[in-house]
């Protein structure tokens, strides 16, 4: 697998940050040196220029899927195209972004994304709510082993790989 | 066919519009075949940022009010940007005023791109929305979002990011590119032209609906086509200093929509970009005026649904325009002029992708904001909108289906691009047939 891409997408208020968070834990475990890191601020359909190039993307994101606040789910490339779609009136949404990336045949191979179901009882805009916040080792966890499973056996690890930004 | 019995008079309703920028619904009530009642309801809670901004200072004002949009941010900073420059006598020059410019076209290219390919074009070939459309239509849709890209990155060189930017400020800009970063995203636009004809000539050879309709166009006036600043102007014969809109523009509510309806001399009136064109097409470069002369439309146009035409020629106007500007950039020692604020009414006004975009400021000695007053394109444009909807839907068949009618309304309604989010200050379709 040559180039690999971890985007953290998400908002700077309260739970809706946990993808940004994941991904600056991320750059601090030894990982392939094809792996680039990213936080993305509610890209819309931009996102599909961020997978372009890419052999394999991985999207980390807070999810209201009806789960326990603080469950970490992984969602697979089937998964991800196949979810019921809300179109959303202002800007479309990750599912919406994939959806159209699949019409135009511009989805890496591999694509996967772990969710962090938020807690809906958060109130706080600035931090992230106890249970998401915990959850965050596990989804780290669950990164690194997808990462090292589409990972060539042969590239090297590199110690910090730097995480680019594309804020609002 | 309908006969007598089916005259029905029906209630429509279409509970939340999609596709258009923001939240709002449609309430059409048809007696006895006629309209009885036809409400255009925008319900997005009301943003209050002219309160927001009451007691921060003049400097702040630019990355405040880019926070009303994250379509049209670039719109809200230069008619802000306008307004306090002509309250404190600043000209930031010719420099300061060509960056604008650019930075603007970045705004109309990514606007316009975003709402042809993924709002507008799939009612018009018949899809419910362009996931469906790119699946038949690959390349156009492909197209239109690398055009989007470019106007994001022209977005981003001046304003340091594509959404929200932040490099702009009141006597100029923050921060200056340096000339490889202008050289290279040259080049990708001069790249783009030949794209970008391609589809003006696709939105052309799109068989719109046939309409005429009777409406007066307004826009800002400069020497070039406009973006920032400069007198407004009707095709009726209006022309006023910006500082005279209070006078001929008058803003009023209605119950069912959060947003402010606003009127010339009584009437509805056309902002955006085929008011645009219908005014200003003499200020267009020769590359542009051939291209329309080639096109089976004739400017000025009558029918609101050439909209799309116009946006499509907007954005081959703002690429050429950006080249031409970028392509004489010279780095200057510093991107700004200094600013001393005064105590006085400023007022400001410039082209938003939707349409003429109208602020006022009070500034006391310190350059705090007393009082501010901003009038977005999309609430120039709710009694016009509803003002199409009961021709259009007259000329379409009352007698029609409450599917084709619903269908038939979101497409009038998109067609004018609203941003209702700007404006609340989209569609639930109610339809009685009583």
């Amino acid at each position: 697998m040559n180039s690999i891409r971890v985007i953290g997408v998400g908002s700077p208020s309260g739970d809706d940050q946990v993808g940004w968070h994941v991904v600056r834990s991320l750059a601090h475990q030894p990982l392939p040196s094809t792996v680039t890191l990213l936080e993305l601020d509610r890209p819309g359909a931009s996102l599909l220029r961020y997978l372009e190039g890419m052999d394999a993307v991985v999207l980390v994101d807070a999810l209201r899927a009806g789960f326990e606040a603080g469950s970490v789910l992984s969602l697979t490339r089937e998964d991800l195209l196949t979810e019921s779609r809300i179109w959303s009136s202002h800007q479309l949404g990750v599912a919406e972004a994939l959806a159209l990336g699949e019409a135009l045949d511009l989805l890496p191979t591999r694509l996967a994304l772990i969710g962090i179901e938020a807690d809906p009882s958060q109130t706080s805009l600035k931090q992230l709510s106890l249970p998401v916040q915990a959850a965050i080792p596990q989804a780290v966890a669950k990164l690194s082993s997808l990462l090292a499973e589409w990972s060539q056996a042969t590239s090297s690890p590199s110690p910090t790989i730097p995480v680019l930004t594309d804020r609002q | 066919m309908a006969d007598e019995t089916q005259q029905r008079s029906v209630e429509l309703h279409v509970p939340v519009l999609t596709r258009v920028e923001g939240e709002g619904a449609l309430h059409l009530r048809i007696r006895d075949g006629q309209i009885e009642q036809l409400q255009l309801a925008i319900f997005e809670p009301p943003r209050l940022f002219e309160k927001f901004l009451e007691g921060r200072s003049y400097e702040e004002v630019p990355d405040l009010v880019a926070r009303i949009c994250g379509i049209c941010p670039v719109a809200y900073q230069m008619s802000a940007v306008d307004a306090l420059e002509s309250l404190f006598g600043i000209d930031p020059g010719p420099w300061v005023q060509d960056m604008r410019r650019v930075l603007y076209c970045g705004e109309w290219i990514e606007s316009h791109s975003l709402h042809i390919h993924l709002l507008a074009a799939p009612d018009f070939f018949g899809y419910d929305n362009v996931m469906a459309m790119a699946k038949d239509h690959p390349d156009e849709v492909r197209r239109g979002m690398h055009l989007q890209g470019l106007g994001n990155a022209l977005i981003r060189l001046l304003g340091a990011r594509s959404v929200h930017p932040v490099g702009v400020r009141v006597g100029g800009f923050h921060h200056a590119p340096d000339e490889r970063e202008v050289d290279n995203l040259l080049r990708q636009l001069r790249d783009a032209l030949p794209q970008a004809e391609a589809m003006v000539r696709w939105t052309a050879a799109i068989d719109l609906p046939e309409r005429t309709q009777s409406f007066p166009s307004v826009a800002c006036q400069s020497d070039d086509y406009p973006l920032v600043g400069g007198r407004i102007v009707s095709d009726r014969g209006l022309s006023i200093d910006k500082s005279a809109f209070e006078q001929q523009f008058a803003e009023h509510q209605e119950p069912h929509s959060t947003a402010l309806y606003s009127l010339l001399d009584g009437q509805p009136y056309l902002v955006g970009p085929m008011a645009r064109l219908n005014l200003h097409r003499d200020r267009l470069p020769a590359a542009v005026t051939h291209l329309m002369d080639s096109l089976p439309i004739d400017w000025p146009s009558a029918n609101p649904f050439h909209g799309m035409v116009a946006r499509a020629i907007e954005i081959y106007y703002a690429l050429h325009e950006a080249i031409r500007l970028l392509g004489a950039y010279r780095r200057p020692a510093q991107p700004f002029v200094p600013v001393t604020p005064k105590a006085g009414t400023g007022f400001g006004c410039s082209e938003a992708p939707r349409g003429l975009l109208w602020h006022r400021y009070d500034v006391d000695a310190q350059g705090l904001i007393t009082a501010a007053r901003i009038v977005p394109p999309t609430s120039q444009n709710q009694a016009r909108i509803e003002a199409d909807l009961r021709e259009s839907l007259t000329d379409f068949g009352l007698d029609q289906p409450d599917d084709a009618l619903r269908q038939h309304c979101e497409q009038v309604i998109r067609n004018y691009d609203p941003c209702i989010s700007c404006a609340t200050h989209f569609l639930r379709l109610t339809t009685e047939r009583l």
